[in-house]
């Protein structure tokens, strides 16, 4: 009996991770709470104007990421990461273990001042996320590693009076960093659950016979 | 007129130097955006075809510059050129009587190169036009491959001529009403200062009326290349010197803006032809006392008035911003640093210290050589001359009182010869063109000699949000400067581009229908307008 109340007790955790497995979050403070390791840049040693290439992290926990973009990197108003080029996306790949990445994520003008659009961000586990703001946004996923995100938008918004506007995909305050606990416990978890479970049916099995 | 002669001119409207091998590629027009169409609504009887302006809702008339005449296009007849009452002792060699034409010097940058419409035009049928008055009573175009020294002579002094007309519509007729300005047109030999050879360039030729205001008459901007001259209008206070010994032009006039002078400017007018009191110089308080001539200093006093801008080289394209009222122009340069300008009340675009933005007068002379370049063949200030920083060139600005300097919104570092400029206004081409700004350029995407990319342009440019300046998509050109490294050349342009091969575009105007149409014409001069819709 005390088999089998274990044995529901870790299927029922297993539920619950699954439901809960990807997180969002608005405060920063709280997405912070969350992680075991973490490392943040603002970008400050960033200069103005065009960064060719990939922008790389000096990284930090072990973790790190790097920013590119297709036709190149921008910087405006120092201490942020956009595109050159109006409508292209802002891919980010993770190094080190990530699955929780937070920070402000928007559409910037020519001049780096956040525009009404929208910007999707899309994370290698199929997350998506669509905002309108540069508000903190985190993100996480306790079942799987994040590899990299997608910060995809329109070249042009089109306001009511049918104006156009040029927007720049835009990040700033990027934060990486690994949940407590890691997707490596989830797993064991899962692993320990899936056992428990066929251990519990195989006795099921035993007692019908 | 042989086709000859119209390949020359049209070469010269657009292109100003564009080689014979760059013309002579004649390309299909297209455009880039595939939810838009692109009808080609009239391919022949224009030719050489300057401006249009739309009389009705439906209805089209069409300047054309070495015929010297005007063509009504009306739904479902046939075309028909407007004749002109002419007055006696109103045009040159002309007594008074009905014509087919305009009596005009069409050579080089010369002929019928606007015709636009009172703000009132449905009530008052006011026809405004700018051409060159010849001085034989008949047109004078180019025979020859080159223009003859007596071709480029027999044009009036004073020949580039702003008048009114009234419309008669049921006699398909222009009465001549009066002139409004007259302005500089023949260019003298100055052998005396190097200038050695006859030249008919230069010469503007737009006309814009603003929006309207209540109760007040309806203004118009025209603007005169610089003719050639070199004197204040120019930036050179004392004439052609880098020095303060003063240099009059030949015959004694400038280099103060007498009538002779009065060129690379913008003037703006009342609808009559009188000037309006809120002109930025109206109330100038110089007099000039460098001309001895009592009559010329007279008119440099009075001419001063009509100035809303100087400091400008030479222009095919103005256009006023429907939604803030605001004057654009595109500029030709000579080889370095082609420009749209904003232009403002007082405005000095800088000509002949800067073209392009001021901290790239470096450039500017380079491009231009300072070893041998003339800017322009004008051998009297050559590029030596130009000043070798930004301070020595501000430094030689003529700051007239109420002035302002300002840079180009945007420039092409080699040439590309932008022409014609106008706005969308509204959505018939989609939301996201409303209030875009459409500019031609006949040596445009040049770099690219394949196909129906080739030669003659059409760029997109997007406002920013004040609408004073532009934003681009390429923040490489947030700088305001195509760096492209060859004159035409594409670089740093993929994101402004527009269409391809449209020649030579002369103007480009939204239709009452909010579709947009562009008047241009081939390499062989022979005009066409094209209308532009969504599909």
């Amino acid at each position: 009996m005390t088999q089998r109340i274990l044995a529901l007790g870790a299927l029922m955790a297993i539920t619950t991770i699954a439901a809960h497995a990807q997180k969002t979050y608005t405060s920063a403070s709280d997405f912070l709470a969350d992680a075991k390791l973490s490392y943040s840049d603002d970008f400050t040693s960033v200069a103005d104007g065009a960064f060719a290439g990939t922008y790389t992290a000096p990284g930090g926990s072990g973790l790190g990421f790097g920013v590119s973009a297709t036709n190149g990197l921008w910087s405006v108003g120092g201490g942020n990461i956009s595109t050159s080029m109006a409508g292209d996306s802002l891919t980010v790949n993770f190094t080190g273990g990530v699955n929780m990445v937070g920070g402000s994520f928007w559409a910037a003008d020519m001049d780096g001042v956040a525009t009404p659009g929208t910007v999707t961000l899309t994370f290698s586990d199929g997350g998506t996320y669509t905002s309108a703001s540069s508000a903190f946004f985190g993100y996480s996923n306790a079942n799987a590693w994040l590899t990299s995100m997608t910060l995809s938008l329109d070249s042009e918004y089109i306001d009511s009076n049918s104006f156009s506007t040029y927007q720049y995909g835009s990040l700033d305050g990027l934060t990486v960093g690994q949940a407590v606990p890691e997707p490596g416990t989830y797993a064991a978890f899962a692993l320990l659950g899936t056992t428990l479970g066929a251990a519990v049916i195989r006795r099921r099995k035993l007692a019908a016979k | 007129m042989n086709t000859r002669n119209l390949f020359a001119s049209a070469a010269v409207l657009g292109a100003l130097t564009i080689s014979m091998s760059a013309v002579q590629a004649q390309q299909t027009p297209k455009l880039l955006d595939p939810t838009l169409k692109l009808e080609t609504l009239v391919s022949s009887g224009i030719p050489i075809a300057t401006s249009m302006v739309f009389v009705n809702s439906t209805d089209y008339i069409v300047s054309m510059k070495s015929a010297g005449k005007i063509r009504l296009f009306a739904t479902g007849q046939t075309p028909v050129d407007l004749t002109f009452d002419i007055p006696a002792s109103t045009w040159t060699g002309v007594a008074a009587g009905n014509y087919p034409n305009l009596p005009v010097n069409s050579i080089s940058e010369r002929g019928l190169l606007c015709v636009q419409l009172h703000p009132d035009f449905a009530t008052n049928k006011y026809v405004y036009t700018y051409a060159t008055e010849s001085s034989t009573g008949a047109n004078v175009s180019q025979a020859g491959n080159s223009a003859t020294a007596l071709e480029l002579s027999s044009v009036v002094p004073l020949g580039n001529r702003v008048d009114r007309w009234i419309y008669d519509s049921v006699n398909k007729k222009l009465v001549f009403d009066m002139n409004i300005i007259k302005l500089q047109a023949l260019q003298p030999v100055d052998s005396t200062n190097g200038n050695t050879t006859l030249r008919g360039n230069h010469n503007g030729g737009i006309i814009r009326f603003e929006k309207k205001v209540a109760g007040q008459p309806a203004r118009m901007f025209v603007i005169i290349g610089d003719n050639g001259r070199r004197g204040m209008m120019q930036n050179l206070e004392f004439g052609p010197t880098t020095g303060t010994t003063r240099i009059a032009d030949v015959g004694s006039f400038g280099p103060e803006p007498d009538n002779r002078a009065l060129t690379g400017v913008v003037i703006r007018l009342n609808d009559d032809g009188t000037i309006p009191t809120d002109n930025p110089f109206y109330n100038h308080s110089l007099t000039f006392s460098g001309q001895t001539d009592a009559g010329l200093q007279n008119e440099a006093v009075a001419n001063l008035k009509r100035v809303y801008a100087y400091g400008i080289r030479n222009s095919f394209g103005m256009a006023i911003d429907p939604f803030t009222g605001k004057l654009w122009e595109s500029e030709n340069g000579d080889d370095a640093m082609d420009e749209l300008n904003v232009i403002g009340s007082g405005f000095n675009g800088g000509w002949i210290q800067f073209m392009g933005p001021k901290s790239r007068i470096g450039q500017f002379r380079d491009i231009e050589n300072p070893t041998t370049g003339s800017l322009g063949n004008q051998n009297r200030y050559p590029v030596s001359s130009i000043s070798t920083t930004t301070a020595a060139g501000e430094a030689r600005l003529v700051n007239i009182p109420g002035a302002t300097y300002g840079d180009p919104v945007f420039s092409w570092k080699y040439c590309t010869a932008p022409n014609a400029i106008g706005f969308i206004n509204g959505n018939g081409l989609g939301a996201k063109y409303n209030g875009n700004l459409i500019v031609g350029s006949a040596r445009g995407n040049s770099g690219n000699t394949a196909g129906a990319n080739a030669y003659g342009v059409l760029y997109r440019f997007v406002p920013n949000a004040a609408r004073t300046g532009l934003q681009f998509a390429d923040r490489l050109l947030t700088d305001k400067v195509a760096d492209n490294t060859t004159k035409g050349g594409v670089t740093e342009q993929s994101t402004v581009l527009f269409g391809t091969g449209f020649n030579i575009v002369t103007d480009v105007i939204t239709a009452p229908d909010g579709s947009l149409y562009i008047l241009g014409m081939t390499s062989q001069g022979a005009g066409n307008i094209f209308r532009i819709s969504k599909k």
